[in-house]
């Protein structure tokens, strides 16, 4: 036989692997579930695809978003966001009172059992924040606290160094997880992290593959879970995940690929979880370059004006995402519903032509994420119709975050900011020109700072509501440091039947209370 | 033999010393402070300073690296950032998922490429010369990550005969190993089918031939055994390979390997675990053809008498 003939062998073996690819679907493999009889019947293990590693179960020695997500099941905070609800609200807390700015009390719920069967007291929040003192990742959390004054076994009251109205948001930070005092007096430091309140108890942890997680039939924060075992198996690769839903192998995945997402609508045996995530991304500019001409304010509105917002949404994620108008996200306590800087392409070429920007070339620089790879060439693309060019600089995250924070040369970049559900963490961090890290715009501005100050400390809430809505509209409309593009949907894949996944519009989704009805 | 052996084992030494040096260097010069991507935003300088301090990133570069080498002597990888335990434990667990994938494809890959190469090369200018010549280069030329998601999508989504990825038992081997293999199985059916070529031109296999030997005992024992060398030398450094150039198989098919933990670990600018997995890489591979080299002395009786001498 000629080469000829074994290349045409060759393609009839590839075109019947193709054809034996497209049909015979399989029916997903169910395991029989365990629970009572006459009632609906469980699935008695969930798996969930998540995308990136899992690394420790220690609350303390972590940021990432996977080790969150397992944390949440087995361990409680003082506050936490309601996901159903959208609010903070108590956890372990049941209730606290501002007695003062600077001083706080609150009271936990009574009778919530650890893992290891013994029960909650303010010794157990007082060793909690006593470690988180002394490790790099938690100190800052706690570092507003100057007095903790334990009241009786459930009473504790807290004096801070400065006042702040909202400090009942910063017991929700994922790090400040309660530990067992007693569990790290009698185990080893290892297995006493472990010890938690949640509903599901630590079982194996197998690098790179899975971590698992019992249900903890004693628990009294929560109702025991209909589920017995919990698994997060960890699958890099968004299509594997994909496939591993379909074939019936998990029951829930991450971050699906947004093209997939019509898939699991459409398929009777999947459904689509989505929410709005909470990262607002955004054009931002650095006001301290002063040779750019970026610090012109006039400009800056100019490129808002200029900007579709829709086509960079279709851009980057394939028009899921919501267009912002405001530069805070939309289930963030005080966002004001205002107008914003519509997009408008004649208005924004005749504050060009004013400019005389005609020419110009602009820099700017960004991460390498995929979607702001494609938002920087889509504004790449929209800046080019009015005669005005961008170069684009992609740099790996930290590189990125490193150029941002030490480079005075940058004018324009891309990048998003998730705050906590707190008005304050909204504006203080990123535009206070004292707040933290994450000051990339420069803009030093004390009468913003003392408006940012006034409305972080004002207690009359009516009163707040109003200046955090001036606030927005002088960042959105008139400083324009950022001008706001989108929140992003963030989405889950499940199999049918899966119910009780709460997604976090901040990325550290809850499934405390996860369960698959088989029917 | 012994001598050439210790020859070899200490010209690893300036191997380790030129990559460690590259390595920390180059890991060093890559933009951005891992320290401040760390901390929580609410850190102040201060303790972004003392996690700094902490980690044992702080001091200049060179005393970094000497301190690094210092504790490597001891067999003391340094912690990991990101994992927050050992490296040599991070690696160690990882490690028997990536053997049993690297040997798994090199099974597969022998298994296709030898007689697939000894039949091309039997058969020169047949139509079984052209299909194999085909199907190596299919094997060469399509993408790992595309091949992988193919296979799982027959064999995992379509007829569920195996599972799309994990590592759980015999049946999840397959479809990587195969993936993997089938890489290799192109680079070494080639190099069978023209090792096996020149070896059956030689003037001992026609005189064989000539003897009244039959065909299969000179292609399998007067032919094969010659043409073994060049293969040893390729199957060493394909070996070599499967054990750290496995990242997109071991990412498709959610595979708990050391290629994909050292992307993680680079992509987390995780220093002290990205450094030791590549160093751990090296020694790997080092020792491999160590082996490879003292496999291709016995395998030829003239290389053998060359450092017996």
């Amino acid at each position: 036989m000629s080469l000829r003939k074994s290349i045409a062998l060759l393609l009839c073996m590839i075109m019947a692997v193709g054809v034996i690819s497209g049909c015979t679907p399989k029916e997903p493999q169910q395991e029989p579930g365990g629970e009572p009889s006459g009632g609906p019947r469980y699935k008695e293990e969930i798996i969930i695809a998540v995308a990136d590693e899992f690394t420790t179960i220690d609350p303390m020695m972590t940021t990432a978003e996977t080790d969150q997500i397992v944390q949440d099941c087995t361990h409680d905070l003082l506050t936490d966001t309601n996901l159903e609800r959208m609010r903070n609200e108590g956890e372990l807390v049941d209730t606290w009172e501002m007695i003062a700015p600077d001083h706080w009390r609150f009271k936990l719920k009574e009778g919530v059992k650890f893992h290891d069967g013994t029960i909650l007291d303010v010794d157990d929040v007082q060793f909690t924040f006593e470690r988180a003192a002394q490790k790099p990742i938690t100190a800052p959390y706690v570092g507003k606290i100057k007095e903790f004054i334990p009241i009786d076994e459930l009473t504790f009251e807290v004096k801070l160094h400065a006042g702040d109205v909202d400090f009942n948001y910063a017991f929700a930070a994922n790090s400040l997880a309660i530990l067992s005092k007693e569990a790290f007096e009698s185990m080893p430091e290892e297995e006493a992290v472990k010890i938690g309140t949640g509903p599901w108890m630590y079982e194996e942890f197998v690098p790179g593959d899975y971590v698992s997680l019992v249900r903890f039939e004693e628990c009294t924060l929560y109702p025991v879970p209909n589920t017995k075992r919990l698994v997060f198996r960890m699958i890099p690769e968004a299509s594997a995940r994909m496939i591993a839903l379909e074939n019936g192998e998990v029951d829930l995945i991450l971050s699906p690929n947004p093209s997939d997402w019509p898939r699991l609508e459409q398929d009777p045996n999947l459904q689509l979880i989505t929410v709005t995530g909470r990262g607002q991304h955004f054009i931002g500019f650095n006001l301290s370059n002063f040779d750019s001409i970026v610090s012109n304010p006039k400009f800056r509105k100019a490129v808002a004006y200029a900007i579709d917002k829709e086509e960079m949404i279709l851009a980057a994620w394939d028009g899921y995402a919501q267009a912002s108008t405001s530069i805070m996200c939309r289930d963030m306590e005080y966002y004001a519903d205002i107008e914003g800087i519509p997009y408008d392409p004649d208005k924004a070429q005749q504050m060009f032509d004013e400019l005389g920007v005609q020419g110009l070339k602009l820099h700017l620089v960004t991460s390498d994420a995929a979607h702001r790879v494609k938002m920087a060439e889509n504004f790449q693309a929209q800046m080019a119709r009015y005669g005005i060019e961008v170069s684009v600089e992609f740099l790996q995250q930290a590189a990125f975050m490193d150029r941002l924070a030490t480079d005075p040369t940058v004018e324009v970049f891309v990048t998003s900011w998730t705050p906590g559900m707190n008005a304050d963490y909204m504006f203080r961090n990123p535009i206070h020109s004292k707040g933290g890290r994450s000051f990339y715009t420069n803009h030093n501005d004390p009468e913003l700072d003392a408006k940012i100050d006034a409305a972080a400390s004002e207690t009359d809430p009516a009163k707040r509501a109003q200046m955090y809505e001036e606030l927005q509209i002088l960042l959105t409309t008139e400083i324009v440091n950022w001008v706001p593009i989108a929140q992003a949907t963030l989405a889950a894949g499940a199999a049918k039947g899966v119910r009780g996944a709460l997604l976090h519009p901040a990325l550290v989704h809850q499934f405390k209370m996860i369960e698959r009805i088989i029917e | 033999m012994g001598r050439y052996i210790v020859r070899r084992i200490l010209l690893m030494i300036p191997v380790f010393l030129g990559v460690s040096l590259v390595v920390f260097f180059l890991m060093d010069l890559a933009p951005g402070d891992i320290v401040a991507f760390m901390a929580p935003q609410e850190a102040t300088e201060e303790e972004i300073e003392q996690l700094r301090k902490e980690l044992g990133l702080d001091g200049p570069l060179i005393q970094r690296y000497f301190r690094y080498m210092g504790n490597l002597l001891r067999g003391d990888f340094g912690m990991s950032l990101s994992m927050k335990q050992p490296v040599i434990d991070v690696f160690k667990a990882r490690f028997p998922a990536t053997a049993k994938l690297a040997f798994g494809s090199i099974i597969v890959a022998m298994l296709i490429s030898v007689p697939l190469g000894i039949a091309a090369a039997t058969h020169h200018r047949s139509w079984l010369d052209g299909f194999s010549m085909v199907t190596a280069m299919l094997g060469v030329s399509m993408p790992s990550f595309w091949l992988g998601l193919l296979l799982i999508i027959l064999f995992a989504l379509r007829l569920g005969w195996l599972p799309s990825g994990g590592i759980h038992g015999f049946s999840s081997v397959i479809l990587p190993a195969i993936t993997l293999g089938a890489g290799q199985a192109g680079h070494l059916t080639r190099i069978t089918r023209s090792s096996m070529l020149e070896v059956i031109r030689q003037d001992y296999v026609r005189t064989a031939r000539a003897k009244g030997v039959s065909e299969r005992v000179v292609i399998y024992k007067h032919a094969l055994k010659n043409a073994l060398i060049p293969i040893i030398t390729i199957f060493g450094s394909t070996l070599g390979n499967a054990f750290g150039g496995a990242v997109a198989i071991e990412t498709v098919f959610a595979w708990p390997g050391v290629g994909r933990l050292t992307v993680f670990a680079i992509n987390h600018r995780d220093i002290p675990l990205a450094t030791g997995c590549i160093m751990l890489f090296t020694m790997i591979m080092t020792v491999t053809m160590l082996l490879v080299d003292i496999a291709y002395a016995y395998a030829d009786p003239r290389i053998k008498a060359r450092y017996s001498q």
